[in-house]
């Protein structure tokens, strides 16, 4: 039984490390790998510098969009990259989070990624709010 | 469930939770285990009573601390959902990285 707020998630890519680091940090890159299956990307800005924002809006399957994003809290190519993550858009909002991506080379053509994400900030009227967006996530993920 | 979040958000009441996952321990079993002082780890038993995380029970002569786990479902539920939304963002990017060859 796993006892925090944190996510820790790993995973090895077949790939360099600054390549990696492309795909974790360039617009048109992101946009074909991030999130779950069930959620598509539509548009992908950044402005990758300590305190620069990102924003990622998602399409929900009925259609509707919403936005990922936050700011970039710390950069450091082609090793660390972390950065705060929000939810904008969305009825009932999950709370604030910050996530920390380390990449490690494994050798010439393998890296391992570390992920990071601790939920810190949470919102006020979050017991509320929780039963709600936690309803909505597990229907998208399929677990319910 | 904010109560949850901010009693989760301390190494060391993470630290008494994951004792508390493996069995059920006095105040001074517990203590061992820790370098902080015995009244500071009574203050952190204090704030995960009463996120009612940790309950006090009376067992003859001692107090056995015991983790209410039904309060830990709810976050541990959404951390599930996280974990997930990276694997699977993580799938697509194994996919996409293998499809260039680079």
């Amino acid at each position: 039984m796993k006892t925090s707020n944190t996510v820790y998630v790993s995973r090895e890519f077949n790939c360099t490390k600054s390549k990696l680091f492309e795909w974790i940090t360039q617009p048109d890159l992101i946009s074909k790998w991030f999130g779950p299956k069930h959620l598509s990307v539509k548009n992908v800005t950044n402005e990758l510098r300590v305190n620069g924002n990102y924003n990622i809006e998602m399409i929900k399957p009925d259609g509707s969009t919403f936005i990922i994003g936050g700011k970039y809290l710390e950069i450091e190519e082609p090793n660390k990259l972390k950065f705060s993550f929000a939810y904008v858009g969305l009825a009932e909002t999950p709370p604030e989070s910050t996530v920390e991506i380390i990449l490690e080379e494994i050798n010439a053509t393998q890296t391992k990624l570390s992920l990071i994400q601790k939920f810190e900030t949470v919102p006020a009227d979050m017991e509320n709010r929780t039963k709600a967006w936690e309803g909505m996530f597990f229907k998208l993920t399929g677990l319910i | 469930m904010e109560k949850v979040f901010s009693a989760l958000a301390d190494n060391n009441r993470r630290k008494i939770i994951e004792l508390l996952s493996k069995d059920d321990s006095t105040l001074l079993e517990l203590s061992e285990q820790f370098s902080i002082s015995f009244q500071a780890l009574s203050k952190h038993i204090k704030i995960l009573e009463t996120a009612e995380i940790v309950t006090k029970k009376k067992q003859g002569k001692y107090r056995v601390l015991t983790l209410n786990r039904d309060t830990l479902k709810s976050p541990l539920e959404w951390i599930t959902y996280y974990s997930q939304f990276w694997n699977s963002s993580f799938d697509n990017l194994e996919e996409e990285i293998n499809k260039t060859g680079e």
